[in-house]
Formats: C-alpha cells, structure tokens, sequence
C-alpha cells in the first residue's frame, strides 16, 4: 500500500546538487528504491531542493518539475519515467482518476483517533474505484465528484479500516481505531489456515527467517529454544546423524521397545504431507506452526498424541521474478572433550587400581620414570591422546541454496534447490545432500485451481568402517576406542607401521585405510491439489500425496594387517566383506476435503469434513558377501560366491480416517471450533481397530467488550480453553499377532538348516493410547503491538499406554504390548515479546520464552519396573515419580575408616576405605535392592530461549541463547574409572581416595563394582544455558545494490553452540549429550555467509 | 471407502495360529530350539570364570568377574542372562511340545524323534538353572495367560527327578546316530548321558552308574586319542563327542576373541589361573606335591600333557605362533593391553583357524557332553555308593590313559576317600574350562575352601623391576561367603516382578 509514502517524511537542504544525488539522499533517508531507465532520465540535472518534513511525492514534484517526467510509487518503490509509459499498476495509488459520474458531490470531513486528536496522512477511496485523496496535517479531507450514494474506504497504517456509507451526506467525521500489527496474520492449522487472531488452541508460530538464520544441516535443531513447549535434544555432532529429538509437551509415553522409533515423536507435515522434517530444506520454509493442544492437533487423531508440526514451504508470487542465493561455508569444532590424563599418570592410576583390588603393580618403576625423559623412545614409551588422534577430519561444512519464483495471476512457481556438504571432525564421516522442491499454483479458472509441488532429497552418509561384522556403528566405534585406548599405545611406530591398538584394530587407520559404511537415502515425494469452487464459500479439494523412499546402507570392512613393530609377528584385524541393506518404502495419501465458509449478520461459520486413506508400504532385501577380491572391491560382486547370504521381507500399514471440523465465531469476539476424527489403524485387530478422537475448544476477545472500552495499553486480550483426545499407535506393525519368527538358523553337519522361534508374547487386545489434554491460554497484545505476551497451562493424561509390561523372564518371551498405564503431563509455557526502535536507524526485538512440564506416571498396574544397561544406569518406571527416572543408592560419601565400615550397614562386596557409602534406606542393617530410589531425572525442566535481533543502519546483530533450568544427568558411563587397564583415567580420577587423600572427590579406584552401581554419587546437575548462535550481518546500501542490479546483499558471519555455561563443564561433558561420552560430540560452527537476492 | 488394505499381515513370519499345518514346519521350529545350546557362546564359555579355574578381567561382554570375586549383587548382568536365556530356550521346547500334535499326517517317527530333541534341550536347561539358581519355577507347558506368569519354585531335587524320568522315556524316541549332513542333533546317547549326568549332580548314584553304562554299552562312544583336537574345530565328528553346539562358516562364534591373546588377535578375557596350572599331575601320575619328577624352576616339564593341550605356558606355540611372555617385546606380555592378567593363555578352544572379526571369528563346536563324563559318572557314582570294583578303575584309566595323554592307570585297592579325590581331580583337569567345574565345586561343597583369598598367575622370575619378581602374580582378592554363594541369586527384576518367587538366601 501507499502508507508507507504518506507516513515517511523526509528533509532534503541541496543547493545545486544532481537529480542522482536527490535520489540518493531519498535512499538513505528511507526505505524507498528508486526505478528508472539511464537514458530517459538526465540525472545529471542540477536541482535546488529544500524541504523539511516532506512527504516523497511533494519533493519528486518538486524535482521532477518542468520535465516530461512522473513518478509512481508500489509501496516502497517509486519507478520514474515518461508521462506515457509510467501507468498506475495498483488502483489503489492513484488519487486522481475521475470517474464520469451524474449525481456527484464534493465530500468534506475530518478524521480523528478514538482520542479526538487528527490523523494526517489518511487514505480516502471511493469504494470500488481509483479515486480518492489523503487528509491534511489536521486531519480535514475534501474529495470531488463523488457519487451520493457510494461508500468511503478510510485506510491508514496502525489503524483498522472504516468503511463510511455516504447514504447521502457531504460532511463526515470518522474516528478510526488502532490496530494491532499482525492482527490479519494467517497461521497454518489442521487442513487449512486460519487467522491468528481466531484461533482457539494452543499453537506457536515460527517464521521461516528464524530457522534459516541458524546454519544446522537439520531443521529439527533450529527448533530448539524458538518456542515454549517444544524440547529438542540434539544428542550427536556427527555429520548426517545430527538430527535434533522433538518433543512437545513432554513425554507422553512410556517408551521402552528401542526396536520403533520414537514413540513421543510429533506428526510432521510438510504442506499437509507427512514428512521426514530433516529433510526439508531450511530455505524453502515460510513458516512452522506446531499445534500442542488437543484442540489443534485432534483432528490428526490417532498420529497426533506428540503433538503436529506443520511446515509451510515458500511458494511463488505474482509479477516479480525473483532469485535468491544463500550460500554460507563454516567449519565444525568439538564443543566439550573428556579430559584424559597422559602416559605416565595413566601407569600409575593403574597400579593404584592393581593393588587396591589385590594384585599386583601393572607397571615397573622403570617404566614409569622411562617418561621423564623428553628424548626417550617412544616406540617403547609412547604417550598419545587418542582423542584428538582420532579428530582427522576437516569439519568443513558447506551449503548453497538458490530460489526462484515468479509467475503471473494464472501461473506461479517457486523453484529451490540446496547442496548441503559436511565434513566430520572424523575423516570418512561426511554428509552430503541436495534438494529439490518445485512449488506451482495454477488457476485454470476463477472457480477451478490446481497445485502441484514435486521435491526430492538425496543424502549420502557415511563413516569410517567399525567392528567388522558389527554394522552400523563405525562413528560411534572411532569414539569409544578414542575413549577406551589408553596413551601407551601408539597410533603409528617411528617406522610409520600402524599400532594395533585395541579391539578391532586401531581407529585411525581404519579412517585412512578401512572400509566405509554408506548410507544413502532418497525421498521423492509429490503433492498434487485439484480445488472447486462450488458455490461461494463452498470448496471441494482432492489431495494425493505420494513418497517414494529408498534407503541403502552399505556396509563394507576390509581385513587390515598389523605387523607387531618388535617381534614382526603379523594379525590381522577384522575380515573382508560387505552386506547392503536396501529398504524401499511407497507411500501415498489421498484426501478429499469439502469446506464452507458462511457469514450470517455477525456470525461467521466455518465447516470442514474430509476422508483420508494412508497406504504405505517397504519391502527390504540384504545381501552379504566376504573374502573374494574385497580387500581391494566395495562391491557385492567382488565378494565370494560361496559366502553369499541374503534375505527380505516386506511390511506395511494403513489407515483410514473421517474427519470434521466446525468454526463458529459471533462478532469476532467469541470463538468457538469443534473437531472431530475417526481412524481405522492396520496396527490393531479388526475389532479394536476404530478409534474417535474429539476436541472442542473456545476464545473470548475480551477488547472487543464494551466494559474493556477506553483500555489503550493493550490492543489484544484473548481467553482461550480447550479439551480434547489425541491417539498414539507408535508400536510396531503387527504387535496384536502371535508370530513364529523365521531366521534362527542353525548348523548341522556343517550347513545351516531353517529354524524358527516364538520371540514376543502376543495380545489380540490391544488398541490405541489416549491422551486428553485441557488446556487453557491467554494472549496479549500492549503497546500497539509492540509487546506481546502469551501464556498456556496444560493438564495432558495419556490412559491406555501401550506397554510392554515386564513380565517374568521365565516367561521366556518379550513381553506383549498391552493397554496397561497411564502418563501425566503438567505444564506452562509462557513467551513474551518486545519491539522496539531508537529513532529509525536503530530497530530491535527480543523474544523470550520458558517451559515447563512435570511428568508422573500415574498407574501401571502394579508393575513397576526398572531398566538397566551396561553401563550400570537404571531407570525406574514408578507410579509417581517421572518415567525413566533415575535409580539407585543415595551416597553419602566416602568411607574414611574401617570402624566406619563395620558401624555402618552391610554393603556387598569387598568394602574397604575409600568406597562409597550407600545409604540404609529400609534400616535393615545390610544394603541391598531393597535400599535403592528414585535420585533424578533426565525430563529438563524449565527450558527457555532468548532471540535477540537488532539492526542499526545496515549491520544486523541476532544472538540466540537457550537453556534448560533444571535437569539430571548420571555421568556413571562418563566419569567412572576404568575397572582394568583397558580404557583410560580421566583427570578427575587423579583425585582418587588413598589413605595418603583422604579428602579426595572420587573413590578409591578398583577392579571391583560396587562403587560403580547406580548411586546419586553419579548424578550431576545438568542445567545449561547455551549461547547457541550468535549472528552479525553486513547489508550493502541500497545505492550500491542498484548500480550492481540486485536487490539486496547481505553477508555475516555466525557462530554455533559459542558459549556453554554449565557444570558439566569441568568433566568435559556436553550438556546436550551428557550420559555417554563415546558418541560423536556436539560441535561449534564457525561460519560465512552471503544472501543475494535478485 | 474399502477397508480392505487395513488387513495387513507379517510377510516375513507365520502366525502361531498358522504355524503347525506340515512336518517341516515342525522340524524348523525344533532346529530353532538348538540356538539356545550355544547360540550364546560368549556367554556359556565364561562360566569357567566363577571357579578357581579362571579368571575374567572385563565387565564386558559377561560381568562373572564379579560373581568370581564375590562382588556382585542381585543386578548382575550374568545373574539376569543365564536365568532369562534358559527360560527361552524352555518357552520355545514347551512351545513345540504342546503344538506338534496338532501337524496333520506326520511320520510318528519323525513325531517322536521331534519330540525327543525338544525334551532333552528342556532338560539340558532345566540341569543349567538347578545348578546356578538351585530351585526354580518348573514350567512345563506354554503361559499364555498373564495369570499363570508369576510361577513359584521348585525344589532342584524335584526338578532333577523329573527332567531324568522325561530323559529316560524319550531317549528311545531318539535315533543313536543321524546322518552326517544332520550332525549334531540330540542321540539316544545324549539323551542318557545327560540323565546320568543329572543323576549324578542329584545324588541318585545307582541311576548315574546304571544310565553311565548304558551309554558305555551301547558301544558308539570312545575315547579319542588326540585329545586337543576335540575343542579346535579339527576333529568334530570324533566318537568320543556325544553333542556339541554347532558352529560353521556362516554361523560363528567369538570363541577366539575371549580366550585369545593379543598375537591371535584375542582379548584374554578368560585366562587360567595357576591355581588350574598346578591341579595337573606329572607324567608318574602324582601330584606336583607329591611328585619327585616336579621342579619348581622347570615347573611346566614333565607334566600331564594335557597342561600343555589346555594351557599356553610361556615359550608354548599355538597355531604356529610361539608365545612367550618371558620375552620383552611380546605383545602377550603381562602388562600389554588386552594381554593375560595371569601371564597364562588357554589353548584348548582356540580354533585351529581364526578367522574373521572379533564378533564372529570361530567355528569350532563347543561341547555339551562327551564320552569321558559318562566314564567318570559312572566312575564317580560306584565311588559314592562305595561300589569300586575293578570297572572303576578302568572307567577313570581310560580317561587318563588316551593316546596323547598317556598317564599311568590308578593303582588300584585305594579307599573310598582316596577315590573321591582321584575322580575328582581327574574331572577337574579333564574338564578345564568346559562347564562342569561351577557345578562340581558347589555339588562337592569345596568352593568355600577353593574360592577365597588371593589369586594368582604365573611366578615371575624374568622380570626384576617388576615388584612381584620371584612371585606369583596376585591377580585379586576373592571373597566366597558359604552362607550365601553356593548359589547365584534369582535375578532382582525378577523377584520384583514375581510376587511368588523368594530370592537365594543371603542375597
């Protein structure tokens, strides 16, 4: 619109200076780009131009005066040219167009705020027309030629627009309301979109510029902080495998099957498509919506339980043909790594550790001494950090993105497409991927339209091989051997031989001559849209949806030889040979939609009703070879025939829904909208398999009440509530079948012959989780919109989970699923918002937001249970307390003395001073089970963000925190010592008790285990808060954009996961990936970039 | 809106419902069960570790160090592992037991000898779980009501009577010997020596001696003459082998990795200890206490060859690589990463070839039973029932007097003591790290004498800056309380979940 021109004043003082610079003056000063052809205008015109608080128009008049030239303004751009080429393109913009009326009159009158003061600068349009005018400084308008009996359109920024029925007058005073900034903001909801302003359930909104100004390879990470409710823990650095964990709103259920996925994973939709959200291009996103409540999300029903994320991708727009480039280059750091100690305190860590469990001293104290001496031989005595050995990668990250979109009223498109290459901190740990995505929109006819977007995505992960025959774990091998290699063993031998290290070979060559595992995947995916116009108001839409994706892992070992660098004695190390696992997956949707949108005096209806069939299907086939010319092949083919193996299957689900949805708003003040969904689920037998899920919630604009008349703080006060019931059906593909499972072969006489098994206990019973959410929220708007505040309380209850209920082992099957416990969710998730400028040059906004949810396990039919790993972590699943919480012994130090020991209560094993003390929790005078409890819990709570952007002239500035207030971790994996001389002492365990350190931080190191069982000894506050990205950017004037030809050019630089406050800190441990130290870690981004549009 | 394509079904597994309709069916669910016999190799080859035997130095993959030094609680991994896979391995036999008669048509033969196989693995499971746990719930049929899980105990006693009367009837369902390419499957032979063996570990010394020598009679089982080859892959259709757990090319286990040494590629997770290295006799067929051919500077020559079959000993060479650990520069040396604690290797179940990665790189057959136990059954049952005539001794001197191995016969007219202790020592250095020793100490009452206190390796006299020279290495400190570890305990989770379940006393 022409506001921005009414409202913009500027003063110009040049004596004799060009029409150019005139023209650059106006460009600085404002956000107005000035259009015009080199040879129809002479900018070398000397002009005078003299004004104070002028408006565009009066100084281009004034400088184009005398010429054959006109001006015309679209918003903030003004095209100069000859009087006959310069045509009006928006009615809008043109004030003075009479139209041959009979019965016209002159109309006068004022326009005043709801204070009396005037408004200067209004539009006044004669409805249906081009003709109008603009009030003075006092707020007084006179328009001629107006017909009697038409109707005034008065429009001003920040104001909401007044219709004025003439009904025959001359003279009229209007007072016109302010208006919110963003109260016309549309947001996606289920099957549509809806008005900000009239939603009733609890969503939040992410504006694509906020996920691609973070440079992570994968969306789901540029979640984190962004919005109250949603926690997004991203466990891994590792190239490809980087992908941030969604929840929203806690957890939901109790997951205990590693088999699925996650199970408190929310629904994606990419333009109502299920999607994978990691591969999705950042660019292509114009904005997230994720629906927490039931009220929004029911209407997904049986897959909406974790709550839906919407993404709407760009698409393109009329008349303007648009390119853009993003492209930035960064390079990765590790964030945190374990602090090891070197050779010589390793030696004697181990002798300590030898002689308290009653052996002898490991090494000699020749050996030990031998590393005094900076000149000694370090084949004999190496002294080597495996962890940064292991780092010999580049960590360069890369990633490039061109648009472009255009298209006129019948026909627009947006074309996209991303190249996204990382190199791992380890070598061979790359990741590549491009996508696609073509976004067209055609009108066949004014009731007739048609949408069909096509995107791809082809990624290629791989790694360094790992333990042969162990596939899928070459990244996380190079890490636990970094983490389990002590520094007496070298990675290379003065002779440039390779050390054999442990395990399976040593780490390093592996990166530079093993095999690599490979896993690529390919999406193809198509969403096509027919819609009709029935009626007005009335619209039939059909929607098919297909996904192709196939998924190949590679998984490729060659045999490596190590010769022993004193006797020559050679070993080989792992085995030539190769398996791939090719799973190819089909699935469609197809949905048909019928819409009705109706107002009645104040009464606006909305209905919607649709049907939906999912069909989706994979069919996976494997096949192995080894020996053969595989030392030197990465192929099948150049395996042994005779070794070959193979296999496949193939599994599928469906689901079939009815679903509907009403919307009845009454004055724009109150709201009410219903949902419905009916879903039929492949997952569960034929009489459990039909679920309903029904929401219902309301909204009352209190503003709009006469009784909050005269309130000018705020602009915006809305009550919301809601209730509703979602399903989850996350377990598995056929969990109600009792199946023999075939593949336990066996040998005899030398070959194997079939053989098959009962593996799972089976329940025909079982059917969907509900979760019912209520919910209620309040949003707010102060300040014209400058401040924005929102609040949401929730009570979720998930009743039937799905559980595998432990059963006795003696059962001697997996548990059955069974519809057995129930989870509860209390919450609060609170943001607030302000805008603000210091004169125009400097512009800011900060956007804070904080979260909570307290999860309980409400019944579980008396079992309750406890897991437990390997590496000695157990969590509880209790009645009451959070699922998975922590288990174990309260500590209460270290014994000190034998007398200690012999007062205090039995503990098992071979106590002695120095070992932790365990707490007699039932006074039964022994330690045992019975004394373990709950002592933490891995839920974070009270998680928060902070975004901070600001723009002075043309340097931008965005700092993005994020943090979590309050969780547990158990650092039992990463802090414990080693119980051998295999693996390595970290520095902490130097302060080990000894009776010569009493007072020492960690017990006395041993071969025994009772120092290492799940205790409260292990658990460490994990709260965090996190620099996560901090961002400076460069804008060129616009001046110089124009002379190059481009619109805008932006550089900055960025930087990923800058600063951690935590701690954590001091153990070397990521707070994001705290419980295991033998995964890839979290990594810094130091990054450049440019964006181009043109 | 058609509904059909909700109907989806499993395309790689039939439906329990759909399972039993032919005989092959039948036979791939009994071929399924032989899983359990040794599919867990890693597992059942540390055993060894929880006696005076052997020793483990790593938590991981089998956390029985801790059950060795008397340092583990309820929650151990091994304590949770052996209980959960025996009690598989019983589901999937009780599953076969209670729906093969519902194949129509079927061979009764065939029927009978399916049978027979699926009964004597729930046997062989039942005699692991009495042995480790004591009393344990007795399932007989398949649980598929939630309301028939939480199962009390049963005495062991009444177990073993029960699994030797099931033993006794089925062993003529099974054939005495398959054809070669189905080697491997339960005899008649296994059928009884297993009864003899439960027999025997349930004090019912006449059935043991009786069942012994029904096996003895049947004459299909002898002593082989090269002793080693029995456990290196080399030999594994030997007479003298009566079942062992399968392994071939596309089937391996991890044996070399456990049991190896660094040269071999392996992580000497199970190493003897010299407690074992001293049990055996010398060449004049008395103990090193007792023999004037034993001397302590030379402590490995003249000695049962069967020390040097089962146990590399410094200078010893296995599959053509000399290891000493004497040496230096040896990567096996003590102190060297993934090298013996002990200074000692096993040699007996390296395979005669290692090839692969650490996770499957052997296919040697891991022995469940073979001919010498039933010899020394029935050897140690007469002894028991102070029956010893001269087929005692003759059962006990064939064991000892195998071609290789060649010590000279018992002198006769020994006491009834005397004998026991013969027997007893001639099982424990026949059997080194197979799975009899666990079960010996504890049937024996000797762990309380032979289980606590230090533990040691080899006597190091090579390297003086080490502060053991001239000294055994002390490996650990054992702790063995009588009151409580006779038996492991049942597992916590399960006394948590089975409110019917009492837990081992003491634990």
């Amino acid at each position: 619109s022409s506001s921005y021109a009414q409202n913009t004043r500027l003063s110009l003082h040049l004596e004799n200076s060009t029409v150019g610079q005139v023209f650059d003056q106006i460009q600085q000063q404002s956000e107005f780009i000035i259009f015009y052809k080199d040879n129809q205008i002479n900018i070398n015109r000397k002009v005078n131009v003299n004004t104070e608080n002028s408006s565009v128009d009066k100084i281009l008049n004034q400088v184009l005066a005398g010429t054959d030239l006109t001006y015309h303004i679209f918003d903030r751009q003004i095209v100069i040219g000859p009087r006959d080429e310069v045509k009006p393109k928006n009615g809008n913009e043109e004030m003075q167009s009479p139209q041959p009326e009979t019965k016209t009159k002159t109309i006068t009158g004022k326009v005043n705020d709801v204070k009396g003061r005037p408004i200067p600068g209004v539009t006044i349009i004669v409805k249906g027309t081009t003709h109008g005018t603009i009030t003075d400084a006092d707020g007084n308008f006179s328009l001629t030629n107006v017909s009697v009996g038409s109707m005034l359109t008065f429009s001003f920024v920040g104001m909401k627009s007044v219709d004025v029925a003439l009904n025959g007058k001359t003279s009229l005073d209007v007072v016109m309301k302010e208006e919110a900034v963003g109260l016309n903001e549309v947001v996606a909801v289920g099957y549509g979109v809806q008005k900000k302003v009239d939603v009733t359930g609890s969503l939040s909104t992410v504006d694509g510029d906020n996920i691609v100004k973070k440079p992570v390879a994968q969306v789901s990470n540029a979640l984190q902080g962004v919005a109250p409710g949603i926690t997004v823990t991203q466990s891994s650095g590792q190239p490809g495998a980087d992908a941030g964990t969604i929840h929203i709103r806690g957890i939901g259920t109790v997951n205990t099957d590693n088999n699925t996925p996650d199970k408190n994973a929310p629904l994606v939709l990419v333009d109502g498509m299920e999607y994978n959200i990691n591969d999705v291009d950042p660019n292509d996103i114009a904005s997230i919506s994720v629906l927490k409540d039931a009220a929004a999300s029911s209407i997904y029903g049986v897959r909406a339980a974790n709550g839906v994320i919407l993404i709407t991708t760009k698409r393109g727009k009329d008349n303007q043909i648009k390119v853009s480039y993003n492209g930035y280059v960064g390079v990765q750091k590790p964030t945190k790594l374990p602090n090891f100690v070197g050779a010589q305190d390793y030696m004697k860590l181990v002798n300590q550790l030898s002689l308290n469990s009653g052996g002898s001293a490991k090494f000699t104290d020749a050996d030990i001494a031998a590393y005094n001496d900076p000149n000694r031989n370090k084949d004999q005595y190496p002294d080597v950090y495996w962890m940064d050995e292991i780092l010999q990668g580049s960590g360069i990250q890369q990633q490039h993105s061109i648009a472009i979109s255009g298209g006129s009223d019948k026909a627009k498109f947006r074309f996209s497409t991303n190249y996204l290459d990382q190199k791992g901190l380890v070598k061979k740990a790359n990741f590549k991927r491009v996508t696609v995505r073509l976004n067209s929109d055609v009108t066949i006819s004014d009731k007739l339209k048609f949408n069909a977007d096509v995107s791809g995505n082809f990624s290629d992960r791989s790694e360094p091989q790992g333990n042969t025959g162990n596939t899928g774990d070459g990244i996380w091998f190079q890490f636990s051997q970094a983490i389990m290699s002590n520094p007496t063993l070298p990675v290379k031998y003065s002779d440039g031989t390779w050390g054999v290290a442990r395990g399976d070979g040593n780490p390093v060559r592996l990166q530079s001559d093993g095999g690599s595992y490979k896993y690529n995947d390919d999406v193809f995916s198509g969403n096509f849209r027919l819609s009709y116009e029935i009626l007005k108001g009335l619209e039939l839409s059909g929607n098919a949806m297909v996904n192709y994706n196939v998924t190949n892992n590679t998984y490729n070992d060659k045999a490596l030889t190590y010769v022993n660098f004193f006797t020559k004695n050679e070993i080989v190390k792992g085995s030539d040979q190769i398996s791939k696992k090719n799973y190819g997956d089909f699935y469609y949707n197809l949905q048909s939609l019928l819409r009705y949108n109706v107002s009645v005096g104040k009464s606006n209806v909305g209905l919607l009703g649709g049907i939906s069939k999912i069909d989706d299907n994979t069919n996976y086939l494997y096949g192995y070879r080894n020996n053969g010319s595989l030392n030197v092949l990465s192929e099948l083919a150049g395996g042994d025939p005779a070794s070959q193996k193979n296999n496949g299957y193939s599994y599928g689900y469906g689901l079939l829904s009815y679903f509907g949805r009403v919307n009845y708003s009454y004055n724009d003040k109150y709201l009410f909208e219903a949902n419905i969904r009916r879903d039929g689920s492949s997952r569960f037998s034929k009489s459990n398999r039909w679920g309903t899920f029904p929401s219902f919630s309301a909204g009352w604009q209190l503003l709009k009440e006469p009784f909050m008349d005269g309130i000018n703080f705020m602009s915006e006060l809305k009550l919301r509530a809601s209730w509703g019931q979602l399903g989850n059906q996350e377990l598995g593909n056929y969990p109600y079948q009792s199946v023999m499972v075939l593949g336990y072969d066996y040998p005899f006489g030398g070959s194997l012959n079939p053989g098959a098994r009962i593996e799972t206990a089976a329940n025909s019973n079982i059917s969907w989780e509900t979760t019912e959410m209520s919910d209620i929220g309040l949003d707010a708007m102060f300040m014209k919109g400058k401040m924005n505040f929102s609040f949401d309380y929730y009570v979720k209850n998930t009743n039937d989970i799905l559980l595998q209920l432990p059963i006795p082992e003696t059962v001697g099957q997996y548990a059955p699923y069974q519809n057995a416990g129930s989870v509860q969710n209390k919450g609060w998730e609170f943001s607030l918002g302000y805008k603000g400028a210091i004169q125009q040059k400097f512009k800011y906004n900060v956007q804070f937001n904080i979260s909570d949810v307290k999860n309980k396990i409400t019944d579980l039919k008396n079992a309750d249970w406890e897991s437990s790993n390997n590496d000695n972590v157990i969590q509880a699943y209790h009645v009451g307390e959070p699922i998975g919480a922590f288990y174990g012994y309260v500590c209460d130090g270290i014994f000190q003395s034998q007398d200690q020991i012999d007062n205090h209560a039995t503990q098992p094993g071979n106590v002695a001073p120095g070992d932790l003390i365990y707490r007699d929790l039932s006074h039964d005078g022994k330690i045992d089970a019975s004394d373990r409890t709950v002592i933490g819990s891995n839920i974070p709570r009270y998680t928060y963000g902070l975004n901070i952007n600001a723009v002075y002239k043309n340097f931008d500035l965005s700092a993005f925190f994020q943090g979590v207030g309050k969780v547990d971790v158990t650092t039992v994996q990463s802090n414990r010592a080693p119980i051998s001389q295999d693996g390595n002492f970290k520095k902490l365990h130097l302060d080990s008790w000894t009776p010569d350190n009493t007072s020492a931080s960690f017990p006395r190191l041993t071969s025994y285990s009772h120092n290492y069982v799940s205790s409260s000894f292990w658990i460490k506050n994990g709260a965090y808060l996190r620099l996560k990205n901090l961002q400076v950017g460069y804008s060129l004037p616009k001046s110089f954009d124009r002379t190059v030809g481009i619109d805008r050019c932006r550089f900055y630089v960025s930087g990923q996961n800058l600063v951690t406050w935590s701690k954590l800190n001091k153990y070397g441990i990521d707070p994001e990936n705290p419980d295991d130290s033998r995964y890839y870690p979290q990594v810094k981004v130091f990054s450049l970039g440019v964006n181009v549009d043109f | 809106c058609d509904e059909s394509f909700l109907n989806k079904q499993p395309t790689d597994s039939l439906t329990t419902d759909t399972y039993w309709v032919n005989s092959d069916n039948a036979v791939q669910a009994v071929t399924g069960c032989y899983r359990f016999l040794g599919g867990d190799d890693w597992w059942r080859t540390f055993l060894t570790c929880a006696t005076d035997d052997s020793y483990a130095w790593s938590n991981w993959p089998c956390d029985i160090m801790y059950a060795g030094n008397g340092s583990a609680t309820t929650t151990l991994g091994t304590f949770n592992h052996f209980w959960s896979f025996m009690y598989k391995s019983i589901a999937n036999t009780n599953n076969v037991l209670a729906n093969i008669g519902k194949v129509p048509d079927m061979n009764a033969d065939l029927r009978n000898q399916l049978i027979g196989e699926a009964t004597f693995i729930r046997a062989w499971s039942y005699q692991q779980l009495v042995g480790l746990y004591g009393d344990v719930p007795w399932i007989t049929s398949p649980q598929t009501n939630p309301d028939q899980y939480d199962v009390s105990r049963t005495s062991a006693s009444v177990v073993m009577d029960s699994i030797s009367a099931q033993l006794a009837k089925i062993a003529d369902y099974l054939p005495v010997s398959y054809s070669s390419d189905q080697f491997g499957r339960a005899t008649k032979g296994a059928a009884l020596a297993l009864k003899a063996r439960i027999d025997l570990y349930n004090g019912n010394y006449s059935a043991a001696a009786t069942t012994a020598k029904e096996v003895m009679d049947m004459n299909v089982y002898t002593v082989d003459p090269d002793y080693m080859s029995l456990f290196n892959g080399t030999n594994e259709h030997s007479s003298e082998i009566i079942l062992s757990a399968q392994y071939t090319d596309n089937y391996k286990s991890a044996l070399a990795t456990w049991i190896g040494g660094p040269t071999i590629g392996g992580w000497s997770e199970i190493v003897p200890l010299q407690s074992l290295v001293d049990a055996y006799e010398c060449t004049d067929g008395k103990t090193i206490d007792q023999s004037s051919l034993y001397d302590p500077q030379h402590p490995f020559e003249n000695r049962d060859p069967r020390l040097k079959m089962t146990i590399v000993v410094p200078g010893g060479v296995l599959n053509g690589d000399t290891i000493d650990i004497t040496d230096p520069n040896s990567a096996d040396g003590l102190g060297k990463n993934n090298a013996s604690y002990t200074g000692y290797y096993y040699k007996k179940y390296i395979p005669a070839t290692v090839d692969g990665g650490w996770s499957g790189n052997s296919t040697n057959d891991i022995i469940i039973l073979r001919y010498p136990e039933v010899l020394l059954t029935y050897a140690e049952a007469k002894i028991e029932m102070n029956d010893i005539d001269q087929s005692v001794y003759d059962a006990i001197d064939q064991v000892r007097g195998r071609a290789d191995v060649n010590l000279p016969p018992i002198p006769t007219g020994q006491s009834q003591t005397a004998m026991r202790q013969i027997v007893r020592q001639e099982r424990r250095v026949e059997f080194a790290e197979e799975e009899q020793r666990l079960f010996d100490i504890r049937r024996w009452k000797i762990a309380e004498n032979v289980m606590p206190g230090d533990v040691y390796g080899i006597l190091n006299y090579w390297n003086s800056a080490r502060s053991d020279y001239q000294k055994h290495v002390l490996v650990e400190n054992r702790q063995f309380n009588p009151q409580r570890d006779y038996l492991w305990p049942i597992p916590q989770s399960e006394v948590d979940l089975n409110k019917n379940l009492t837990q081992n006393p003491n634990w």
